[in-house]
């Protein structure tokens, strides 16, 4: 199972017994959370304000009180939504209480479910399952996998109506089983490179609790555990990072409205222009440097494979061969994305990258006048010597011949031999 | 009743403390990652680091003597312009970042030392 390989290569099984959760407010009494909750709403109301009354005074000491109370709560309306601290800086040797990277998302959900499971006698996994399915993140992670939230739900409360499933916990067991769910949430979040534990851990986590109830709703809609790891993990990435990545990455972002700037001659200046390359061809560089293409995820052999052998410095020519639809093109993308960091070997380094679309290039063309723009191709490939050629779909290459001309593939032979 | 006012307490010294945190050691690390990125990103069109690599190539592969001259001067230019701009830029960020550490200590000693 890759979710219990990563946890053995992450060490984590190890680090487990580290974690711990511990919440202040969860060992209080009602009334006095409810006191908690209220002194802090309104001592952030007073201080509020306060600070834009302060700002507006004719007193210049009150007048940058007031600016530094309204910056402080900037800070906190910058930081909405995190946990006390990140796992960046989580300590590596001493105990960890996972209460402090909870988000305050995932800590509301913990404490509703906490007061319910109190007052009802519910199975506190239960009740945080129908909780966090209240949720947008969660709803949409569900819909990934094919399944209906509501149809979950009713099972949930199914289980928990039945009077054979009711336990009678008291609060210190609760506590326990909030423990074991945070810290299994926790593990998850850690797994997943995420800075807090968030609400789609907590519900990612209850695969793990071990719970005889809550297994019961996996296992009745089929639910394993990667996949709904991988649904949670791409909601939550779709409602944080839909702005930054790659237009490539389909749905989490919008496409560019800029124009695309082509860069003509390298950065070094030693490259030449290639005009007529550039008429029947796509610059993924170009694509690269705005962003449009180049997020890969996995194909980490094959991509770096394909850098090896293009930066070798005898025949350094790649054919990747597969299925339509498994990556080919992508990994190649991810080259151009590569190159434009500068994170490639030294051969490789400020060329560019360059798709030939065979397509325009024997469009309208008599066989003189495509061998022409072939050589001049060629030619411009060779003077410019920072070209990298890309050509999809290189069987078609071949279906450009005739009897009594060369095809388009012999007539380009002579780049593959440059380097030998 | 007690439990719930130490809490209290104990979170308003913790919100002082995060804003500090925040303005001081994330900032921190948040300022110098922008300004190396921002480097990186000018590199692209500067291109210092290439330059350097290249400062005896002649420019757009023309071998000639005079290209080699020319490649050599041009090149030469490309970096002393290139040590300005990011002499400039470096001493904006300077700037900037001072301003930075300091507003909050500026702040709270006028409140509480000015006349």
């Amino acid at each position: 199972m890759p979710l219990e390989q990563n946890k053995s290569q992450t060490g984590l099984s190890e680090q487990a017994g580290r974690f711990y959760f511990r919440e202040a407010r969860f060992l209080m009494t009602l009334p006095g959370r409810i006191l908690v909750r209220t002194a802090s709403y309104v001592s952030y109301i007073v201080f509020m304000v306060a600070g834009f009354v302060l700002a507006f005074s004719d007193i210049s000491q009150l007048r940058v009180a007031g600016i530094f109370i309204l910056v402080f709560f900037a800070d906190m309306i910058f930081h909405f939504g995190e946990g006390d601290e990140p796992f960046s800086e989580m300590s590596k040797e001493r105990k960890v209480n996972l209460a402090r990277y909870l988000s305050p998302a995932a800590y509301s959900a913990l404490e509703k479910s906490f007061d319910r499971s109190l007052i009802s006698r519910n199975n506190f996994f239960l009740e945080t399952a129908k909780e966090l399915l209240s949720r947008k993140e969660i709803k949409e992670g569900l819909i990934r996998l094919d399944l209906k939230p509501e149809e979950v739900g009713h099972k949930i409360i199914s289980l928990m109506a039945s009077e054979e499933n009711r336990n009678h916990f008291d609060k210190k067991a609760t506590l326990e089983m909030a423990e074991v769910l945070v810290v299994n949430a926790g593990m998850r979040s850690i797994l997943n490179n995420r800075q807090f534990i968030e609400t789609v851990d907590l519900f990612s986590g209850l695969l793990f609790v071990g719970d005889e109830k809550t297994d019961r709703i996996f296992n009745t809609f089929s639910v394993e555990a990667t996949d709904l790891e991988l649904a949670m993990l791409l909601s939550s990435l779709k409602k944080k990072w839909s702005f930054s990545l790659p237009s490539s990455v389909g749905g989490f972002s919008f496409e560019t409205q800029r124009e695309l700037r082509h860069r003509v001659v390298n950065r070094a200046w030693t490259s030449r222009p290639t005009p007529m390359l550039d008429k029947f061809s796509k610059d993924l560089t170009d694509l690269a440097r705005e962003n449009e293409v180049g997020f890969i995820i996995g194909h980490g052999n094959d991509y770096q494979r394909l850098a090896d052998t293009l930066s070798r410095p005898i025949n350094p020519n790649a054919l990747l061969v597969g299925e339509e639809g498994v990556g080919k093109e992508t990994i190649v993308m991810h080259l151009a994305r590569q190159i434009v960091k500068d994170e490639v070997p030294s051969p490789l380094f400020d060329k560019r990258l360059v798709s030939l679309e065979i397509a325009s290039l024997v469009a309208g063309a008599s066989s003189e006048e495509m061998q022409s723009r072939l050589k001049k191709i060629t030619e411009e490939i060779f003077m410019a010597g920072n070209v990298i050629l890309y050509i999809p779909d290189f069987h078609n290459l071949v279906k450009t011949s005739g009897n009594y001309y060369l095809s388009a593939a012999d007539a380009l032979m002579p780049i593959t031999y440059w380097h030998t | 009743m007690n439990f719930s006012l130490t809490y209290l307490a104990g979170r308003f010294a913790y919100r002082i403390s995060d804003f500090f945190h925040h303005w001081y050691i994330d900032a921190s690390k948040v300022f110098f990652h922008k300004f190396i990125s921002f480097l990186e990103s000018l590199d692209q069109a500067i291109a210092m680091r290439v330059t350097l690599k290249y400062f005896f190539q002649p420019l757009f592969k023309d071998y000639t003597f005079i290209g080699r001259i020319l490649g050599v001067v041009f090149r030469t230019g490309r970096i002393l312009m290139g040590l300005a701009i990011y002499a400039f830029i470096l001493a904006i960020f300077l700037a900037i970042y001072a301003l930075w550490l300091s507003a909050p200590v500026i702040m709270l000693f006028y409140i509480f030392y000015a006349r």
